[in-house]
This record gives structure tokens, sequence and C-alpha cells, in this order.
């Protein structure tokens, strides 16, 4: 049922794209052309060329290889900070799902103030606490990014606590720990990936957000919103250093949305057929 | 009446929760709003700190802070625009904020609405695939990118728009549009959906069976049922606008509130960050209740459940 082949073809582009990427990403030291923070002054703002495909910067670095490490950058940041944002939205979700009670309330209602709170704000001042690094940006985002996927699988495992199943294994005298894991989370996965495939774009976003306000984190470093920033620059004179840094973001992200329309379709029971 | 109390008691606590959250965080940032470029001798400092009252134990400044804000309806001081109170600022930026989120919201309802219920109608032709992709790009574009290609085409090159500022009605027209783009997307896909949703229920299939046409259909039967999830995501979406505006306002130097919270930010000035941050908080329980409260009227089944 899985097959790729099931899917329709922008679906399959989209794998591809996203494939291509993290490839790119991983093999960037070998295949960049010049290092990330190589300066040419004598060759300024160079528009694209044989030797520079994407032009230079206004420091003579190599915008190819720029991009090339910033997916590296941007898309770790993105992989990891969406991962553990639905992890720790998983956990404190089941344990307020399954547990009940004031449990449940007092999370909820934390989760409803966190809600009022604009994430962006959040991510800003959360930043700022922890540094302008990974550790900083990591903190923000699952901060920002849990609530979620906590309100969902609160949902999830509240409305799998009474089935049947769950009951004969609790009166089978299985561990509580046991049922959630064994019993109750496997039935989960498939709304846990929808969520993951949707955090993912929703955090290349924020890095770049962060960096174009000057809060991400700190050049030469580069990264797809540190790019897009500098190009911004510039933007009048030499409108590449944003376009193509802009370009990729969209490509990506649109991605991760197609993937994630195409998983919830097939996972949500309520649509299949549709 | 007591479940309007209700939500406003519980809509005044969740503040004060967020006011101690963000007081605590911003307090958490290193550095101060005295340490900048030039270093000032240490007795200033200590005057200042006197003044601004940053020398007492940080419980004793944030019940100070409430204590100014509700009794006397005061955000205080800003520290670093000297001379200037923090209700002074957002007087003047506010009304910015708000006009360009009432531009964005606007067009976003009208677009998002419109491409949504045509979609649906259409589901499955070429109305129906044209709009979607135009949603989900809508949602994967960075507004930047959306702000960049805006700027070069209706400024650089044509010359019709201004490329920044906000002075007469020629500066609303981009930065609506690029802040709008978004939830207009958004707003689509949720469209659609609840449009699909509701046409498969028994009692559109009895309307339509009465013989009734299918423009009654759709506008008296479906649209109202419909347009319930879509009230919901609303709420917070406003909300969501008048933040997204924040790279908005900084690429199109829009002199609105983000743009003074950044500074904020960047400056440790404390005031100014707490009357920012809560006004936004503000902006969301009142929608969100703003929502709850419409509920009853566009769907009287809601009421009842309540009453029960």
């Amino acid at each position: 049922m899985n097959s790729l082949k099931s899917f329709s073809v922008p679906v399959r582009l989209a794998v591809a794209y996203v494939g291509l990427i993290l490839l790119l990403a991983l093999l960037a030291p070998w295949l960049a052309p010049y290092g990330f923070d190589l300066q040419d002054v004598g060759k300024t703002y160079a528009p694209p060329s044989a030797q520079h495909w994407f032009g230079t910067d206004a420091l003579g670095r190599d915008l190819l290889s720029r991009l090339l490490y910033g997916s590296r950058v941007s898309m770790m940041i993105a992989l990891v900070t969406a991962s553990v944002s639905v992890l720790v939205g998983t956990v404190l979700g089941t344990i307020a799902g399954y547990a009940g009670g004031w449990i449940d309330k007092a999370l909820m209602r934390f989760i409803d103030i966190l809600y009022t709170l604009p994430s962006l704000i959040v991510l800003i001042l959360v930043m700022l606490v922890f540094g302008r690094n990974m550790t900083g940006i990591l903190i923000a985002m699952v901060a920002t990014g849990w609530l979620g996927t906590a309100r969902l699988m609160r949902a999830q495992v509240a409305s799998y606590k009474h089935r049947p199943f769950v009951e004969a294994a609790s009166a089978l005298g299985l561990s509580a720990p046991r049922i959630v894991l064994r019993h109750i989370l496997p039935n989960c996965v498939a709304p846990l990936i929808v969520e993951l495939s949707y955090q993912i774009p929703t955090n290349i976003l924020a890095e770049a957000f962060l960096s174009f306000l000057g809060v991400g984190i700190p050049p030469p470093f580069p990264s797809w919103g540190i790019l897009a920033e500098e190009g911004w620059r510039s933007l009048r004179i030499y409108p590449h250093l944003t376009i193509f840094p802009g370009i990729l973001i969209f490509l990506t992200m649109l991605s991760f949305n197609v993937i994630g329309d195409a998983l919830r379709d097939r996972l949500d029971p309520f649509l299949r057929g549709r | 009446m007591i479940r309007l109390f209700k939500s406003l008691l519980s809509g005044l606590l969740t503040l004060l929760a967020v006011s101690f959250l963000t007081f605590v965080l911003m307090k958490l940032v290193p550095g101060g709003p005295f340490d900048g470029d030039k270093a000032l001798p240490p007795e200033i400092i200590a005057q200042l700190e006197a003044k601004f009252r940053l020398n007492l134990p940080w419980y004793e400044q944030y019940f100070g802070y409430i204590q100014n804000l509700v009794l006397n309806g005061d955000f205080g001081p800003s520290i670093k625009q000297i001379g200037r109170s923090v209700g002074e600022i957002i007087a003047q930026s506010l009304p910015v904020s708000l006009e360009l989120g009432f531009y964005a919201i606007t067009l976003s309802v009208l677009v998002g609405v419109t491409l949504g219920v045509t979609a649906a109608i259409h589901r499955g032709r070429w109305p129906d695939f044209t709009a979607m992709i135009v949603a989900i790009s809508g949602i994967s574009l960075p507004s930047f990118l959306v702000a960049a290609l805006a700027i070069l085409v209706f400024a650089r090159y044509l010359g019709i728009l201004p490329a920044a500022l906000w002075d007469g009605p020629e500066h609303r027209i981009m930065p609506a549009i690029v802040l709008g783009l978004r939830p207009a997307a958004i707003l689509a896909r949720l469209t659609r959906s609840s449009v699909l949703e509701v046409l498969h229920l028994d009692y559109v299939r009895t309307a339509r069976s009465k013989g009734l046409p299918p423009r009654t259909v759709l506008y008296v039967h479906v649209l109202r049922n419909a347009f319930i999830p879509v009230l919901t995501v609303l709420g917070p979406m406003t909300a969501t606008v008048l933040t997204g505006s924040f790279i908005i306002e900084y690429v199109f130097s829009i002199p609105g509130l983000a743009n003074h919270f950044i500074q904020g930010v960047t400056n440790r000035d404390y005031p100014l960050i707490m009357g920012v941050t809560l006004l936004y908080a503000t902006f969301l329980v009142a929608a969100n209740m703003t929502v709850d409260l419409l509920y009853g009227v566009i769907d009287p089944r809601m009421k009842e459940t309540v009453k029960a």
C-alpha cells in the first residue's frame, strides 16, 4: 500500500526533490566548488557565470557553495528540531491522555496559555536566553513546536484508552507504560508521521525568520535564512542573492507540504476514498 | 451571561500567566539596557536602574509592573526611547499594525473562501486543481521571497508602487497582499475540505431532492455549516497575521508594533517588550472569545449543548 508508485506524480517529484536536497546537504563538503567562507575581494557581486554558477556575494564568496553548505545547516536544524518537537509533544500528550484527571487538566491549560503567546516572540526570546547557537535554536523551536503534537496525541491516546483491546491488556495486569508503548502508541504512528512532515517546513521557515530578523545562528556560518538576509541588503542591485535562497526554501517547503498532504490523505480513514 | 463572565475571567487569568512567563523569559535574556556601546560610570548606571526600578528583586519588579498596569493602565516608561512611555509608543504604532492586519485578513478571507468554495464545487476538475496548486504554493512561499519579487517587479522595474514606508494608500498595497497570501492559502484549503464534508451530508441531499436550485442549496444550506471550522481558525489566525507582520514590517520598513518589539529586544527595553507581548496576547484571547461567542450565532446547536 505504501509503495511509492501508488502516489501521484507531484508526490513522487516531491519525494525525489527532498531526497536530492538531503543528498546535496550530506555531500556539500565534496560537491561545493569553493569553501563556504572563501572570500575573493576582487570578485564581489559577480553575476552567475561558468566559474560561479549562482554568482558571488558582497565578499566575493561563491553562492553555490554557500547554498550547498546552507542546505546542510538548514536541513539539519529543521529535521532535528522537528523530530525533537514531535517527540516531546508525543511524550507529554500521551501522559496527559492516559493519566487524565488533574495532570491532563494542568497540562492542557499550560498549552492553552502557551498558545496565547505569539510563537515568533517566544522564538526570539528563548533564542536570546540560550544564545545564538544550535542549542538555542533547538530549545526555541521545541518550545514553540511541541504544542500541536501534544494536543493531537492527548486526543488520540484518550480515544484508545477505553477500547476493548486496551481494557483487556489492563485486565491482564500489564503495567501502564507497557500498555501505552506496546498497545496504544503503535496505533498512533500514522498521525505522528503526518505531524512530522508538517513540522519540518514550519521549522525551515522559522529558521529563516530568525535569521532574517538578525537573531538566528550567527554568520559566517551559512544557512538559507542567513543567505537570504545577506542578499536582502543588496536586493535592488543584486536580486539573485535573495531570490536563489528564497526559491530553495520555497521548493523545499512545498515538497514537504505535498508529502504531508499525501500522507494525511492516505492515512486519514475519513478522507480515504474521497 | 455566566458563560461570558467565565470566559472573561479565564481570559484574564491566561493573560496574567502570559505576563509572568514573558517577564521571566525576558529577564533570563543575558545583558541589560545599559551595557550599550559606551560604558557608563557605575554611579550613573545605579541612578538609572533606581529610576526604572531595575535595582529591585525581579518579583518586586514584576508585581510593581502588574500593579501599575492594572491600577493605572500604565505600561511604564520606555527605557531606551527617552521621555516616551510605552503607552505612547503603542498608541502610535498599533494603528499601523492594525490597519495592515485588517487589510490582510479581509483580503485573505475574500480570496481564500472564494478559492476554497470554487475548488470544492468543482472537485476533481481544473478549477479545483488550479486553486489547490495556488494554495499549497501560498503556504510554502516564504514572505520575504514574495516581498522581494513584488518589490523588484512593481517598485524597481515597473515603478508603479513604492518599495517601502507607510505614507499614502499606495504604500498599503504590497504589504497587505504579501501578508495576506499565506492566510488566504490556509483558508482556501480549509474551506475546500469543510465544504466537501458538508456536501456529503443527508440534509444537503434532501435540500437538493426538494428541487431547490443548486445556488440556494450552496448559499443557504452548505456554506453556513461549512463556515464553522473556518471561523474556528479565523480567531487565532487574526492574531497570527498581526504578528506575522514581523517580517513584513521589517522588509517594508513599516513603523508598526513588530518593529518596536524587535528594537525593544535588541535594547533590552523591558517595558516595551512586555507591553507589545501583552498586547498581542490580548488580541489572541479576545479573538478566541469572539469566535466562541459567534459559534452560538452561526450554529444554534452549539448553544443548546452549552446550556445542557
